[in-house]
């Protein structure tokens, strides 16, 4: 927001911003430590494989508790 | 409820109030009323964030899903975490390098102004409707259930919630939205295990796997092709990723929410902790509308729920066709529940249950059938589609928990509207203030100015949402019904966000024509095919992305030769 109040620690929302174009690798905190992890990208992958563990599990619950065909 | 329940539904709204105004009190000018002064710790976000996706119409309404029609709808889910993943790795950098106060400022920077002021335009349209829709869901329910009026139950919710929202803004929102998740979490154990301990004596987990299974209630992966079918896993994997990848990445509901962290990596954090988490809650909502449907084996149900539609079938000149459903009704479920009690008996010797299985079987599916006939009665006697589903875990409230926790129950349906309401609220507020007001009115006016507008805004759209709740109506199931509206609008939105953040060569003229092609081609898919509603967001996303760099190409060519 543009004004006088508290002008100095608030970006203004107009033209002053920078905006990293497309592909722009933001920051080193990609390569960071995160907690137990080494960097973000093994948090990430331990997500996506967290998910397919979790279609998996559902499937495998889908089929062991469908008692209508029996 | 008794002095009790009414007792802790009190102590509710105290405690809320008073904790949110107490936690507002290091706010700081417009950006501490909209962005908490950016020193939110990364847990409380995660909680907002998911407090504010899981509204009331999530915990009635899905219960009373998964009564009627099983897990199902758990696979519009699966695909969240990787959509998170995405968010946190593509989307959150953008957003967090520009400093913003909206998603919409997002594409100022990166397109033009048009393509902002629209973008940012829908949303108000959308979430302005689905503010009052968050309203009106569970007011109406408990209005019909407890016996209050609906226009008090209504005014309640909105008053309380406007009014802490307008004093503490985003910090008030999102310390009571942890709240409210707490609350909600405790919700939805409390209903797990009550209902196991009102089953009949003798009755085990496995009897309950086995007495769902019959009827196929637990199915929770269905592998078939069928676009036209709702709830698959391909519809979950591809049309939730994009809607997830839209609610999260670009709503400013939920990005306002990962803006006020003090870092990169607390906005991260938040949403790596609802990867995590948000799959498991829906799973136990989902399972607390199976337990309802094997509960009601023992115990005979309503033919109809909403005890309100019922009463205006019984006054009709149909009321005669309505008793012998409700008969032919009670007879099955006699019958049902014997050969229940026959095959939790044969199950213990350790007998053949596979004729008793199959005679269960059949009852399950004639009763689904007149249960079905005796909702389609209903809503052709009141010319408006039944929405009995948003009625089976209330009444199962009312009916069977214990004094004090049906107080506390109900005042989790109350937390989780207005977990969502509040972030609604100031979420339009900010896009009006920011996207309209400061942008195009008022672009060099005070903090204060510009903190009380936004006080002004935040009521305005309260007040709105009150108005669109009244006037809310029939609308089928609720949940699907607030998903509807945004995926006419989401697909196409997320499409211009990730040509802003994909396509190096995208431009103005590509986004904002591409958006507006988007949301037609989704319109036209909409009204002429039975293409079910969860694809709608990759046939926006997909065709904003395809026309937006075809007509890139073209303005930049045009531009070339016009230059030389």
């Amino acid at each position: 927001m543009a004004g006088p109040v508290g002008s100095s620690e608030v970006p203004p929302s107009g033209e002053e911003r920078d905006v990293p174009e497309p592909g722009e690798v933001v920051g080193a905190a990609e390569e960071q430590g995160v907690g137990i992890f080494p960097s973000w990208k093994w948090l990430y992958l331990t997500v996506v494989l967290y998910a397919a563990v979790l279609v998996l599990l559902l499937y495998a619950f889908t089929v062991t508790l469908d008692f209508g065909a029996r | 409820m008794t002095p009790l329940d009414w007792a802790i539904f009190a102590l509710y709204f105290a405690g809320v109030i008073g904790f949110a105004v107490w936690q507002s009190r290091k706010n700081v000018g417009v950006e501490g009323f909209f962005l908490a002064n950016r020193r939110m710790p990364w847990a409380a976000i995660g909680l907002s964030v998911m407090a504010t996706q899981a509204s009331a119409i999530t915990f009635i309404g899905t219960t009373g899903q998964a009564f009627d029609d099983g897990m199902e709808f758990i696979q519009v889910y699966l695909a969240l975490p990787v959509a998170m993943v995405v968010i946190c790795a593509v989307f959150i950098p953008f957003f967090y390098k520009a400093k913003l106060y909206t998603a919409y400022e997002y594409l100022e920077k990166r397109f033009d102004p048009r393509t902002r002021s629209l973008t940012a335009f829908l949303f108000l349209l959308s979430r302005g409707m689905g503010a009052g829709i968050i309203l009106y869901a569970p007011a109406i329910v408990l209005s019909v259930i407890l016996g209050w009026d609906e226009l008090f139950t209504i005014a309640i919710m909105a008053v309380v919630t406007i009014a802490y929202t307008t004093v503490g803004g985003i910090t008030a929102v999102i310390w009571t939205d942890v709240i409210q998740m707490v609350m909600m979490f405790g919700g939805i154990a409390a209903a797990v295990l009550i209902l196991f301990f009102e089953l009949p004596a003798g009755v085990g987990v496995g009897d309950v796997a086995y007495i769902g299974g019959i009827q196929r209630m637990w199915t929770a992966v269905d592998l078939s092709w069928d676009p036209t079918n709702t709830y698959t896993i391909w519809s979950g994997l591809f049309g939730g990723f994009f809607l997830a990848l839209a609610y999260f990445g670009t709503d400013q509901s939920q990005v306002q929410r990962y803006l006020t962290a003090s870092s990169l990596k607390d906005s991260r954090l938040a949403l790596i902790f609802n990867a995590f988490l948000k799959v498991p809650m829906q799973f136990f909502i989902l399972a607390i509308g199976v337990l309802l449907f094997v509960f009601y084996h023992f115990e005979r149900p309503p033919l109809v729920f909403n005890d309100a539609e019922v009463r205006v079938v019984a006054t009709s000149e149909r009321a005669a066709e309505y008793r012998e459903m409700e008969e032919e009704q009670a007879r099955l479920h006699g019958l049902r529940r014997e050969a229940t009690m026959e095959l939790l008996r044969v199950r213990e010797e350790g007998g053949e249950a596979g004729a008793i299985q199959r005679e269960i079987g059949g009852y399950d599916d004639r009763l689904a059938e007149i249960r079905s006939d005796a909702k389609a009665l209903v809503s052709e006697v009141r010319g408006a589609a039944s929405n009995d589903v948003n009625y089976v875990f209330p009444t199962y409230l009312v009916q069977y928990f214990p004094t004090g926790l049906v107080g506390l129950m109900i005042a989790v349906i109350f937390a989780a509207a207005m977990s969502s309401l509040d972030s609604e609220l100031t979420a339009l507020s900010s896009a009006t203030i920011v996207d309209f007001y400061e942008r195009w009115f008022r672009p060099d006016a005070s903090q204060d100015h510009y903190l009380f507008v936004s006080r002004i805004a935040t009521l305005g759209w309260g007040l709105y949402a009150f108005g669109v709740a009244l006037f809310a109506g029939q609308m089928g199931s609720l949940i699907e019904a607030v998903n509807q509206v945004g995926s006419f609008f989401y697909g196409s939105l997320l499409g211009v966000f990730l040509l802003g953040f994909l396509v190096k060569g995208a431009n103005g003229t590509g986004a904002f024509w591409g958006l507006l092609v988007g949301m037609a081609t989704v319109a036209t898919v909409a009204f002429t095919t039975d293409v079910s509603w969860l694809w709608y967001n990759v046939v926006g996303a997909s065709t904003v992305l395809v026309v937006g760099v075809a007509l890139s190409r073209l303005a930049a060519e045009g531009d070339v030769r016009a230059g030389s």
